[in-house]
């Protein structure tokens, strides 16, 4: 038995055909996901009883709602805001244009331990509740970031401080656009982002919100205007090119237990 | 047994010495050896690791700007985005759809012919029908089919491609590929990095820019830099690429500077442009090797040519570890390019686009449906700095960097577009030259200006008949005098004055004006710069005969000039006689962060004129504007008084085979009459006259320059 399970993982490991290392890893983590949830079930559960008895008890529940509540307003709140402009302009323009509106797939984040294979947070929905690659996946405070791989069950997320992420990204006060990367952790283990090829005549300022930009929406994948982050500092690119500000991305900091993951709606309402 | 112990002892004391100093002698031995290959060659083993292993990468610096004087930019450096695909990510092997694509392409490139399916065929096949044979042309012409036999066929019968069949396409018209062949066959670099090509493509929806062969080139020459697979990408490109593709291996966003000229149009002759520069294998100032060149820009024309060196600063260098195929292992160390200088003009982009509005005014008489041709020069009379210079028909230099097709209908263009009129024109200054001749008339005979001459038609010299332009109108101006004469453009008072006084005070006055020399528009250039063909107008030496003296003296015959030289002219006269170098550049500093140094006005020559020998002749020029017979009366603006000397010089031409005669229209001006802010030479090819094609262009020129410094306001004119 331990042999058998022994001798899988190394042909799994050491067979170097990305297919069957593929299965192998989604059959891993299908079988781990099971245990990963109830695991963070439990810990969950002893969190909350943990509250409960500091005489939060009946709130624990309420809050958690009120939360999902929020999210959903203020994603509202945001799409609200992006379809007046749109309306002004369009109206300006008389050409009417209806945006797409989003569904909101809300997960509970099932791991964020960092392993040999993954270094990324896990979603505990996948596929079958209709996740697709390349979603934005956000939060209360904004966006943390886009989902990679998806198995039926599963879904890992790249986080926006990852220095693989790339985000397009504009100043919510003007029409000013860059692209976020991630820079990893500062020192002190917050998540960073920096926003890079802003214009280098674009007049920008030290706390300005940074969105995300909408400009690809075409392709359906990213909403306009979830909130980043907000500028911390502002440098010259050495070439004098351009400018680049380090934005620290708030939604990856305090990483909820759940997040909800972004997809073009198939009907309306969920 | 103790002896034999002893003994024992003894002979094994020895041995045991002679072991023991082999052992000595050969570890010396060793160590030495070891010494001299760990120590003393260590530098020279390093050298030979260091040379097979590191490669110098010339990095372009970031060009100076060129401002206006008061700062407006008029030549900018912007990142030039481009996706970047990074080769040494691309080796591992990838699915048969590279494979199937790199064979694709091989194909295409030989017969010409692109293929009937798509990216996303090809992908669907493997996903769905992966073991069927993938029929990649259909219906090949026999032409096609015979050149697809002659290559592809041979090596087929040599040794076999894989993924194709023998003799297959012959009997069907129809090229298929085995593709159950193609999944077993290793992918190449090549091919995976065409394969990520396509998806890149297919997900952002922009057209591939980057063929088969130029990737094939770039992984043999250019294994180490990135390759640049889209270039000059917009906002809404890069955001595509980050939504849909920075996830994938081996492909991010990289810039390079690049050139941009906000007034495009307007200033394109003056600034120039940049194209790619050349790619150089040694470095300028050490004669280190480089490798492998990251090409940045160098200008090629017009100030960006002129002052490259300044503008260039001093590229960068990326040394970088290799790795055993060749391919970018890491950066070593990076020395950071320094960036250009920058130029500050005297220029004022305001006044400058005045002149170009004003110039491609159409006025009555022309056609409105060819472009205008011509030339404006406004100099500060009191320092020689040139305020505008355009010359039209123009052309975009931001079109012209970015697109070979547009370079190519240029070289093409009738109307010589790139040619810049205002400083290499050699156009007849006709009647613009007589202020020149009375002036020299004047130098020695101060009476002169007394001194009347009738014009009447018809007139003889000796036996040739010569017009004043009057005659053809049926007219004679009669009795002139010098200031009259200049007020009315006559040209038989000329033609009087230069049989009586001959050519040379004419000459020598002309000379002294700057006709015919260099105008040395560029500082720390005394001479003039070596270019072939290029003339700086022309000032005979003796006249052949009283005919072409004649004819001289009403600036015809070969006396040509530059429209910058006519201005040079204007503002000598407005400033009673200072000759000044044109001032194009006021400041430059080496760097961004280096003061500026100045460069100074310089009055070169002083006329040697009577004061009262000018006053005839600006009175002249007066009058031409403000006098109820002037030549010129639609240049006057209400508030400013305007002084001026219009010109029609005469030339033949070719039109369709047959020579037509036609007239360069001129205008020289200076304004206000009494202190001179501004001096202006205009020409327009093919105009009607001087009076009624510049007159009205300079009117429209100088109301929006008096409007703009506050001489008279809004409404007045």
């Amino acid at each position: 038995m331990y042999a058998a399970a022994i001798g899988f993982v190394l042909i799994v490991v050491f067979v170097p055909l990305p297919s069957l290392t593929l299965k192998g890893k989604g059959a891993v983590r299908g079988a781990m996901a099971p245990a990963e949830k109830g695991a963070s079930s439990i810990w969950q559960r002893l969190t909350e009883t943990a509250a409960a008895i500091r005489g939060i008890g009946g709130a624990v529940e309420k809050n958690r709602e009120l939360s999902h509540e929020l999210v959903r307003v203020q994603a509202e709140l945001n799409r609200l805001r992006d379809i007046e402009a749109d309306n002004l302009r369009l109206r300006r323009a008389l050409d009417f244009h209806q945006a797409s509106p989003h569904q909101m797939i809300p997960c509970d984040v099932v791991s964020r331990n960092i392993s040999g294979w993954w270094n990324t947070v896990r979603l505990g929905k996948g596929a079958r509740n209709g996740i697709r690659e390349n979603r934005a996946v956000i939060s209360p405070d904004g966006l943390v970031g886009r989902t990679t791989e998806v198995t039926p069950l599963t879904s890992d997320v790249l986080l926006v401080s990852d220095p693989a992420c790339r985000v397009s990204a504009k100043l919510a006060r003007a029409n000013v656009f860059g692209l976020v990367r991630g820079t990893g952790s500062n020192l002190r283990g917050e998540p960073q982002a920096r926003m890079e090829f802003i214009n280098k005549d674009a007049e920008i300022r030290i706390g300005d919100e940074v969105v995300t930009s909408g400009l690809s929406t075409a392709g359906g994948a990213f909403p306009k205007g979830v909130h980043i982050g907000y500028i911390e500092k502002i440098y010259k690119d050495d070439s004098g090119l351009f400018q680049y500000a380090e934005v620290i991305p708030r939604a990856t900091v305090g990483l909820l237990d759940y997040v909800f993951v972004v997809s073009e709606a198939k009907e309306a309402g969920k | 047994m103790a002896i034999k112990v002893k003994q024992k002892q003894e002979s094994s004391s020895v041995v045991i010495w002679a072991v023991f100093g082999i052992m000595m002698a050969s570890l010396l031995f060793l160590g030495s050896r070891l010494w001299n290959l760990q120590v003393r060659g260590k530098s020279g083993f390093d050298e030979v690791f260091h040379d097979q292993s590191v490669r110098r990468v010339r990095l372009p610096a970031v060009r100076g700007k060129i401002f206006d004087t008061n700062g407006e930019v008029l030549a900018d450096s912007v990142p030039n985005y481009c996706i970047a695909i990074y080769t040494e990510e691309m080796r591992a092997p990838r699915s048969a759809v590279a494979n199937t694509l790199e064979l694709m392409h091989r194909i295409w490139q030989s017969i010409g012919v692109a293929p009937d399916i798509s990216y996303r065929d090809v992908k669907r096949h493997f996903a769905l029908t992966p073991n069927e044979p993938l029929v990649v042309w259909k219906g090949l012409d026999d032409e096609k089919l015979g050149v697809w036999q002659g290559i592809f066929g041979r090596w087929n019968d040599e040794r076999k491609i894989p993924g194709l069949k023998k003799h297959d396409p012959l009997r069907t018209n129809r090229i298929t590929f085995n593709t159950k062949e193609l999944s077993k066959t290793p992918t190449s670099t090549a091919a995976n990095t065409l394969e990520l090509v396509y998806e890149i493509s297919d997900r952002i929806g922009i057209p591939r820019k980057v063929r088969y062969q130029q990737i094939v080139d770039h992984i043999i020459l250019q294994k180490p830099l990135p390759l640049l697979a889209w270039q000059n990408l917009n906002d809404a490109t890069i955001a595509k690429w980050a939504d849909t593709c920075s996830m994938l291996p081996g492909t991010d966003i990289y810039y390079q500077p690049a050139r941009t000229y906000p007034f495009g149009e307007t200033n394109a002759h003056l600034i120039g442009f940049t194209l790619a520069a050349d790619a150089i294998n040694e470095a300028e100032d050490t004669g280190e090797k480089i490798h492998y060149d990251m090409r940045g820009i160098e200008g090629r024309k017009g100030l960006e040519g002129t002052y490259n060196d300044l503008l260039e600063g001093e590229p960068g260098y990326n040394l970088v570890r290799i790795d055993a195929s060749g391919y970018h292992h890491s950066d070593i160390q990076t020395r950071f390019p320094k960036p250009g200088g920058d130029l500050q003009l005297t220029i004022d982009q305001k006044i400058q686009q005045f002149a170009m509005e004003a110039l491609l005014t159409k006025q009555d008489g022309e056609d409105p449906n060819l472009p205008v041709k011509g030339a404006c020069v406004v100099l500060d009379p009191n320092n020689g700095d040139v305020l505008a210079m355009v010359s039209a028909p123009s052309f975009n230099p931001n079109a012209y960097m970015a697109s070979a097709k547009y370079r190519l209908a240029l070289n093409k263009d009738p109307f010589s577009r790139t040619f810049h009129r205002a400083v290499f024109g050699q156009y007849p200054p006709g009647s613009t030259f007589k202020p020149i001749a009375v002036l020299g008339a004047l130098r020695n005979n101060p009476d002169y200006a007394n001194v009347y001459h009738d014009c009447h038609n018809p007139y003889y010299v000796g036996k040739r008949r010569m017009k004043c332009w009057i005659h053809s109108r049926y007219g004679e101006h009669g009795e002139v005098n010098a200031r009259q004469a200049l007020m009315v453009s006559c040209n038989v008072y000329m033609f009087e004055m230069v049989q009586e006084l001959g050519y040379e005070p004419i000459r020598d006055m002309a000379h002294e004006f700057g006709i015919g020399q260099y105008a040395g528009l560029f500082p720390n250039l005394d001479d003039p710069p070596e270019q072939k063909d290029v003339k700086y107008g022309n000032l005979p030496d003796h006249a052949l005969n009283t005919i072409d003296a004649c004819n001289m003296s009403i600036g015809q015959g070969a006396i040509l000039a530059s429209p910058l030289q006519m201005a040079m002219v204007a503002s000598t006269i407005a400033n009673g006689g200072r000759v000044y170098r044109p001032r194009l550049v006021k400041k430059w500093r080496n760097g961004p962060d280096d003061p500026y140094n100045t460069n100074p006005t310089w009055a070169y020559r002083q006329l040697d004129v009577p004061i009262e020998a000018l006053e005839v002749v600006r009175g002249g020029m007066h009058d031409v504007v403000n006098h109820p017979e002037g030549s010129a009366k639609a240049a006057a603006l209400d508030g400013v008084l305007i002084a001026g000397k219009t010109g029609s010089a005469q030339y033949k031409k070719l039109v369709d085979g047959e020579v037509v005669s036609s007239v360069h229209t001129w205008m020289i001006s200076y304004a206000p009459y009494h202190f001179p802010k501004y001096a202006v030479a205009m020409l327009v090819e093919d105009g009607v006259s001087g009076g009624r094609s510049i007159g009205p262009r300079l009117h429209d020129l100088y109301a929006k320059i008096f409007e703009y410094d506050g001489t008279i306001s809004k409404g007045d004119s």
